[in-house]
């Protein structure tokens, strides 16, 4: 078979996975228990080193910025009467889904180990994710609830059905873009939609692709961006300014970065010709800011 | 004329020729189509083929005639299969005693037409013969073929009567285990067990050589009851295990009776066994987005792992977005293969 195109195979490291995998590698033995029993336990992901990333490549001189979807997540679990015990990178390590998908399993059962100990220490009863990989990572392959009968939860299905109230600034159109791994991978569709319904004066659109045959936002488990992935990703964004939205959401920080990214080196280079008049945000950062709004 | 001008005019020739070429593609597209190429390669059944094998057929035919016209049977008379005068007698094939012990269990099938209990008249009765016992003999094992043969036939027959939804049973199938349809297997049951004693009986004499206590009767006895017995002890287990609530198997049940069952290669995740439900639908080539940007005509996905054609560009392009799990109507997990084979790949490479 004679191909034409050239195939990158290479991984690359990107800055954010070397530290992550420097952390795995370094065993802890000490053990740790929370200052007092919570019952739900929430996990912000991997969002620090994320930040790390984008601030000290050249990547994105956007102004993503991802620790805030950790902080809107905690603002509206308060908001719904739960007080969650914050499994941050102090205690907790990375859920090693990019790693189990790069086919690093040493580093994954590292991660993986350390996790589960820590876990069993805590001794919360519910584990909720803002972020789509994590949700999946837990959920399947730790086997949280088989293992441990932890049940995990993404933020949500949390959220859904707690009698919560938004407002929106304007009246926006806003389309969600389901991620992969907590669409098609765990099922879950109608919570985020649900979520969005609630805000008033928002108007929700569902794009071209959506629930079982939404486009992917192009690079999963940043094993590479390259112009392959980045046509996927533009496909995403012109499905969005066909369908004349102001603000796409997503449920995945990935995407977010991703979309984020792509929208930005957009601004970057005008000349290309590729525009795209909309922003993308994180489920989380949107319901946050109309809860202000309302306040 | 000025140069422009003269680039406009040649455009729109180009365009006009290239709109009847796709005229003419269009016209003539059955002509030129690769399916109608196809299907006239080889020849027809009729004539071509039938006058051929009726030629051959009857040659052969006419050879069998002369021979037999001409030439004398090498052999002797007939064999008489109750004749009894070699001992102990000569069998045949063990696979074809069933059909010896058919002709040995039929009777004499005669009408007793009792004329002497008229009174006054003085008649004798009257022993008409339907069929000697070496033709009906002869007859149940056309019987028996026959009605392997009818099978399928009967069986939808039955279902229309019972159920005239149940009559398009060729498009939906009907149940296959045991335990689903106790009915169908006792008597699959009892076609068995019928001709494991027909082969029995077949060999009667011999056996009663070495057990005398073991006669004829007693082996008609347990050739005509022991096939009821066993299907209904069948029938009876079966329907006792329905009524137990046993369910159809589900996919991971059948994979580990699957690997319990086969040693000399033994799966080794459910996503292989799976792989190999794989029809090449290419509903997952449709929908992969990774293909509709980079691979063209060539990123088969499915289709190329399960002939093993992939040269890892599959694997590492992938994005693992599972579209191709979602649209398959076999479910089958790819991303679990893609999961596991870059593992395999990276393991010693990471760190």
């Amino acid at each position: 078979m004679n191909r034409t195109k050239p195939y990158s195979r290479t991984i690359p490291h990107p800055l954010f996975e070397r530290l992550i995998v420097e952390d795995a590698m370094n065993e802890e033995k000490e053990s740790w228990k929370p200052e007092r029993p919570h019952e739900y336990g929430y996990f912000p992901g991997c969002v620090d080193f994320m930040d790390v990333e984008v601030k000290f490549t050249h990547l994105n001189k956007g102004d993503a910025d991802h620790a805030s979807i950790a902080a809107a997540s905690i603002k509206l679990l308060n908001y719904a009467d739960i007080d969650p015990l914050i499994l941050d990178m102090n205690i907790f390590k990375c859920s090693g889904h990019d790693q189990l998908w790069q086919g690093q399993l040493e580093v994954f059962d590292a991660l993986k180990e350390h996790n589960m100990r820590r876990l069993k220490e805590s001794g919360i009863k519910i584990i909720t994710c803002s972020c789509a990989e994590c949700y999946r990572t837990f959920a399947v392959d730790y086997d949280l609830p088989g293992t441990l009968g932890i049940k995990v939860e993404h933020i949500t299905q949390t959220l859904q059905g707690r009698g919560l109230k938004f407002k929106a600034p304007e009246g926006v159109t806003v389309a969600y873009h389901d991620p992969c791994r907590l669409g098609r991978m765990m099922g879950e569709y109608e919570a985020p939609r649900d979520l969005i319904q609630l805000v008033d004066g928002a108007t929700m659109v569902e794009l071209e692709n959506n629930k079982e045959r939404a486009l992917c936002c192009g690079v999963s488990s940043m094993m590479y961006c390259n112009d392959a992935t980045k046509a996927v990703r533009r496909k995403r964004l012109d499905q969005g300014t066909d369908a004349g939205i102001d603000l796409m959401l997503g449920g995945c920080p990935k995407c977010y970065m991703h979309m984020q990214c792509m929208l930005n080196e957009e601004r970057m280079n005008p000349d290309e010709g590729h525009h795209h008049d909309y922003e993308m945000m994180d489920l989380m950062q949107f319901l946050v800011a109309c809860l202000e709004e309302e306040n | 004329m000025n140069e422009d001008d003269a680039v406009e005019m040649i455009y729109e020739h180009q365009e006009e020729q290239q709109s009847l070429d796709t005229i003419n593609k269009l016209e003539h597209r059955e002509e030129h189509s690769v399916l109608e190429a196809d299907m006239v390669k080889g020849e027809p059944l009729y004539p071509h083929e039938v006058t051929r094998d009726s030629v051959l057929s009857l040659y052969i035919i006419a050879l069998f005639f002369y021979l037999s016209a001409f030439i004398p049977p090498p052999l002797h008379e007939a064999a008489d299969p109750t004749a009894g005068t070699a001992f102990p007698p000569p069998l045949p094939d063990w696979y074809l005693l069933w059909a010896f012990g058919c002709l040995k269990v039929a009777w004499d099938i005669q009408i007793l037409i009792p004329l002497s209990s008229i009174p006054f008249l003085g008649l004798n009765d009257i022993h008409l013969f339907l069929m000697t016992a070496k033709v009906w003999g002869t007859l149940v094992q056309g019987m028996i073929i026959g009605l392997v043969v009818a099978v399928p036939f009967l069986d939808r027959a039955i279902g229309a009567l019972i159920d005239p939804q149940y009559g398009d049973v060729i498009n939906r199938g009907h149940e296959r285990r045991p335990i689903e349809d106790p009915v169908r297997a006792a008597i699959g049951v009892y076609g068995i067990a019928l001709v494991i004693m027909l082969s029995v009986f077949s060999v009667n004499a011999n056996i009663a050589m070495y057990y005398p206590q073991v006669n004829t009767d007693v082996l008609s006895q347990l050739t005509l009851w022991g096939p009821i017995g066993c299907a209904l002890i069948t029938y009876i287990f079966l329907d006792r295990r329905r009524s137990e609530g046993a369910k159809p198997l589900t996919d991971e049940e059948r994979f580990d009776l699957y690997t319990d069952g086969i040693t000399d290669r033994r799966m080794q995740r459910i996503y292989e066994f799976k792989l190999n439900r794989c029809y090449q639908c290419g509903l997952c080539d449709d929908i992969c987005p990774v293909r509709d940007m980079e691979g063209e005509n060539e990123l088969n996905i499915i289709f190329n792992t399960f002939q093993n054609e992939h040269d890892g560009v599959a694997m590492w392009s992938c994005i693992t977005c599972g579209m191709c799990t979602a649209v398959c109507p076999q479910n089958i997990e790819y991303i679990d293969y893609v999961l596991e084979q870059r593992a395999l790949t990276t393991m010693g490479v990471s760190l």
